[in-house]
C-alpha cells in the first residue's frame, strides 16, 4: 500500500498569500487611478476656457479617456476579486 | 474659416491641470501581470495629453495670440465674421481670433453645436441685411450653414436659436434681385452666386431639418421670387417642385390680377423673374417638366406668361410631354389644354412687361404636336378626347405657320420611315387616320386663306405620295409591285390629261374639296394597280386582263368616275363574288369608301 495523497500545507499557503498580495496591489492601483483628477480636467476643458473646434476635439478626447480609465479601474478591482476567490478557495 | 475663442486665465489652468493629470498618470503604475492592459491605457491616455493637448494648449497660453491689438488674426467687430463671435467676445475675459493652423485648430473641421448656437444668436439679433451685404460675409455664411446643414447636432442648435429663416431668405431674395437689375455681366451673376450659395445653405438645412416639403412650405410664405430663389437653391423632389412652382406663379398672377394688391418687386426689376427660376430648377430636376405642364394643363398662363426669357418655358413643355416622359393620357390632356388657351385668347399683348407676347409662343405648339401626331387623328387614341375635339386641336396648330412646317416636316419624316416599319408600328397604328385628318384640315385651312389652286394641288399629290406609301404596307405581296404601278399610273395620267388637269371651275373651299379627292384617287388608283400587278403574276388574274382604267380628266365627277370604271373594268375581267374581286375592292375603296360619292359635280 502507498503513501496516503496529502496536500503541502506550506505551499498551499503561500500560493494564496500571493494571490491576495497581488489582489490587494490590484486594489491599491485601482485607487491610485481613481485619484487622477480626470473629470476636473475634462470639466476645465470645457466651453468655459475654449470654444473652437480643436477645443471641442480635445473636450472630446477627454471624456473619452476618462471614461475608459473609469472602467479600467473597475477592471482592476474585478480581477483583484478574482484573485482572493482564487485564494479562498484552496488548493489546485 | 474656422475660429478659437479662449479665456486665457482659464486655458493656464487648464494646463496646469493638464500637467498634474500626466504627471500622475506617468506615476501610475503596476507591476503585476494582471495590471497590464490596465497600464498600457493609462500610457496611452498620457500620450495624449503630453504629445497632442498640452502643446496646443501651451502655444496658447504662452504666446497669447489675441493679446497684441495688432496682430492681425485678431478680429475687429463691424462685419458678419465678427458678428458671429461678437457673443463670446462680449462674455468677460474673452478675447477673439482666427485659429490657423499653428494654433491646431482644424480648418475644415464642422462647427460644433456651439458654434452654430452663437451663429444662429448672432442672426437673430442682426440686422441680416448688413451681415450678407458682401461676398465675403456671404461666403462665410454659405460655408458656415452648408457645414451646419451636415451635422445633426450642429443643425439643431442652429434651427433651436434661429427663427428668421423667412426674414433671411427675404433678404437674400431681394439682394438677388438687385443684383442682376439692368445688369448681365459675369460680376453681376458672380455676385447673384454667392446669394445662391446662402440660400442653398439655408435651403439645406431646412431640408435636413425638416424634410422638403419643409422648404416648400417656407418658400410659399414668401414673396414669390424669393420663395422662388429659396426652391433655385433646394434639391427638391418633381412632384413638390411641380407644386410649389404652381403655387408661386399663382402668387406672382394674384398680384397683376388683383389692384388692391402692390405688384411684386419683381414687376419693378430687370433680370429673370420667378418664373424664369422655377423653370430653370424644373429644367434640371428629372419628372419636374412633365409634373408641372400636368398640373397647369387648366391653366397655361402660369407656363406662357411667367418667364422672361422665351426658351425656358418652350423647354419646360417640349420636356414636359416628350412621350418618352409623359402618359398619352396625360399629354393629350396638357396639349388639350395648351391649345385650347391658346384658342381662346383675345389679348395679342403679355400681362407683364418682362412677358413673352403669346404670339411667340403659339408657333411652338407644332413642336410640341408633332410627337403625338398619330394620335390627333387616329379612331383609336390612348387620348381622353373626343376625335372632333383632337381635329380641332390640329387645325389650330396648323393654322400658323411655323407649327404647319413642323408638322408637315414630321408627316414626311413619317413617310419616309413607312418603308422601314411594319403596319402595326407605332407610325402605323393611326397613321392613315391622322395623315387623312392633317390633309382635311389643311385644305379647310387653305380654305379659309385662298391658297391658290395649284399649290394645293401640288400638296395634295404630294399626300397622295404618303397615302400609296402606307398602301404599300397594307398590300402584302402586293406591296412590291407599288413602284412598278406608281410609274403606269403617272405615265397613264400624264397621257391622257389628268395630272396637269387645270383646276376645277368653283370657288376656293370647292377647289381644294375636289383636290382632297384626286389624291385620294390617285392613291387608290395606284394601289389596285399594285394588286393588278400583283394577281397578273401570280396568275389569279389571266395574262390577257388590261390594268385598271386611270382616272379621267374629262369626269364631271372624279369619285362617281373612278368607281364607276373599276366596276366596269371588274365586271368585264373577274367572275363575280369570287375571292379576287373581294380582293381587289378592299384595294380599290382603302381611302375612298365605297358609299363616300366624293365632293360631286363642281360648278363655276
Amino acid at each position: 500500500m502507498g503513501t496516503p495523497f496529502t496536500s503541502d500545507p506550506f505551499t498551499t499557503d503561500a500560493f494564496a498569500d500571493e494571490l491576495r498580495r497581488r489582489a490587494a496591489l490590484l486594489r491599491r492601483f485601482a485607487t491610485r487611478l481613481d485619484g487622477v483628477d480626470l473629470r476636473g480636467l475634462v470639466a476645465r476643458a470645457g466651453t468655459s476656457t475654449w470654444i473652437g473646434p480643436a477645443p471641442d476635439d480635445c473636450y472630446a478626447d477627454l471624456s473619452m479617456q476618462r471614461s475608459t480609465l473609469a472602467s479600467t479601474a473597475d477592471q482592476l478591482r474585478a480581477a483583484a476579486r478574482a484573485l482572493e476567490s482564487q485564494a479562498s478557495a484552496g488548493p489546485r | 474659416m474656422s475660429y478659437l475663442a479662449y479665456d486665457l486665465e482659464q486655458l493656464r489652468l487648464l494646463r496646469s491641470a493638464m500637467r498634474t493629470v500626466a504627471d500622475e498618470l506617468r506615476t501610475t503604475t503596476c507591476d503585476d501581470p494582471a495590471a497590464a492592459p490596465a497600464t498600457q491605457r493609462i500610457t496611452l491616455a498620457r500620450l495624449h495629453l503630453e504629445q497632442q493637448w498640452l502643446p496646443l494648449v501651451d502655444r496658447l497660453a504662452a504666446a497669447d495670440p489675441l493679446a497684441d491689438p495688432f496682430d492681425t488674426s485678431r478680429l475687429s467687430l463691424h462685419d458678419l465674421g465678427e458678428a458671429l463671435l461678437r457673443l463670446l467676445h462680449d462674455r468677460p475675459g474673452w478675447l477673439l481670433g482666427e485659429a490657423g493652423a499653428p494654433m491646431g485648430a482644424t480648418g475644415a473641421a464642422p462647427p460644433t453645436p456651439a458654434e452654430a448656437a452663437v451663429l444662429a444668436d448672432a442672426m437673430r439679433h442682426g440686422d441680416l441685411d448688413e451681415l450678407t451685404d458682401t461676398r465675403v460675409e456671404r461666403q462665410l455664411l454659405a460655408a458656415q450653414l452648408a457645414a451646419i446643414a451636415a451635422d445633426p447636432a450642429a443643425r439643431a442648435a442652429f434651427v433651436a436659436g434661429f427663427d428668421r429663416l423667412d426674414d433671411l431668405a427675404t433678404v437674400l431674395g431681394r439682394r438677388r434681385q438687385r443684383a442682376l437689375d439692368g445688369h448681365d455681366d459675369d460680376d453681376a451673376w458672380a455676385e447673384a452666386a454667392s446669394v445662391d450659395r446662402v440660400l442653398a445653405g439655408l435651403a439645406r438645412i431646412v431640408t435636413n431639418d425638416g424634410g422638403p416639403r419643409a422648404v416648400a412650405d417656407l418658400a410659399l410664405t414668401l414673396d414669390p421670387y424669393d420663395g422662388a430663389a429659396l426652391v433655385h437653391q433646394a434639391a427638391l423632389d418633381a412632384d413638390t417642385l411641380a407644386d410649389v412652382g404652381l403655387r408661386l406663379l399663382r402668387q406672382v398672377r394674384e398680384g397683376r390680377e388683383d389692384a388692391r394688391i402692390d405688384q411684386w418687386p419683381e414687376e419693378h426689376f430687370g433680370g429673370p423673374n420667378t418664373g424664369d427660376l422655377l423653370f430653370e430648377t424644373m429644367l434640371r430636376t428629372p419628372g419636374a417638366p412633365t409634373a408641372f405642364v400636368i398640373a397647369v394643363q387648366d391653366e397655361p398662363d402660369l407656363l406662357w406668361w411667367s418667364a422672361t426669357d422665351a426658351d425656358l418655358p418652350e423647354a419646360v413643355a417640349l420636356i414636359g410631354t416628350d412621350p418618352a416622359n409623359i402618359a398619352p393620357a396625360d399629354a393629350g390632356a396638357v396639349l388639350h389644354g395648351f391649345t385650347d388657351w391658346f384658342r381662346q385668347l383675345g389679348a395679342p399683348w403679355a400681362p407683364s412687361r418682362h412677358v413673352v407676347p403669346p404670339a411667340e409662343y403659339r408657333s411652338f405648339l407644332g413642336d410640341l404636336a408633332v410627337p403625338w401626331f398619330a394620335d390627333y387623328g387616329a379612331i383609336r387614341s390612348d387620348w381622353d378626347l373626343e376625335r372632333n375635339a383632337r381635329r380641332a386641336d390640329l387645325a389650330f396648330v396648323i393654322a400658323d405657320p411655323e407649327a404647319r412646317r413642323a408638322i408637315f416636316a414630321e408627316a414626311d419624316r413619317i413617310a419616309a420611315t413607312i418603308d422601314r416599319d411594319g403596319p402595326g408600328s407605332s407610325t402605323g397604328t393611326g397613321l392613315v387616320e391622322s395623315f387623312g385628318m392633317l390633309l382635311e384640315v389643311d385644305e379647310e385651312r387653305k380654305v379659309h386663306e385662298a391658297e391658290t389652286a395649284k399649290a394645293s394641288w401640288d400638296l395634295s399629290w404630294k399626300w397622295a405620295q404618303l397615302f400609296v406609301k402606307y398602301a404599300a404596307k397594307q398590300l402584302d405581296d402586293a406591296g412590291t409591285y407599288i413602284t412598278e404601278a406608281t410609274e403606269l399610273f403617272k405615265r397613264a395620267v400624264e397621257a391622257n390629261g389628268w395630272l396637269n388637269a387645270p383646276p376645277p371651275p368653283g370657288d376656293v373651299a370647292v377647289q381644294a374639296e375636289v383636290e382632297r379627292y384626286r389624291a385620294l384617287v390617285a392613291a387608290q388608283s395606284v394601289a389596285l394597280t399594285a394588286t393588278y400587278l400583283s394577281m397578273r403574276d401570280s396568275g389569279a388574274l389571266p395574262a390577257g386582263v388590261p390594268p385598271p382604267p386611270p382616272p379621267n380628266p374629262d369626269a364631271a365627277d372624279l369619285v362617281e368616275d373612278f368607281k364607276r370604271n373599276y366596276q366596269l373594268w371588274k365586271a368585264a375581267h373577274v367572275p363575280e363574288g369570287s375571292d379576287v374581286g373581294h380582293d381587289l375592292d378592299r384595294v380599290a375603296f382603302m381611302f375612298i369608301s365605297a358609299t363616300d360619292d366624293g365632293p360631286g359635280v363642281p360648278t363655276g
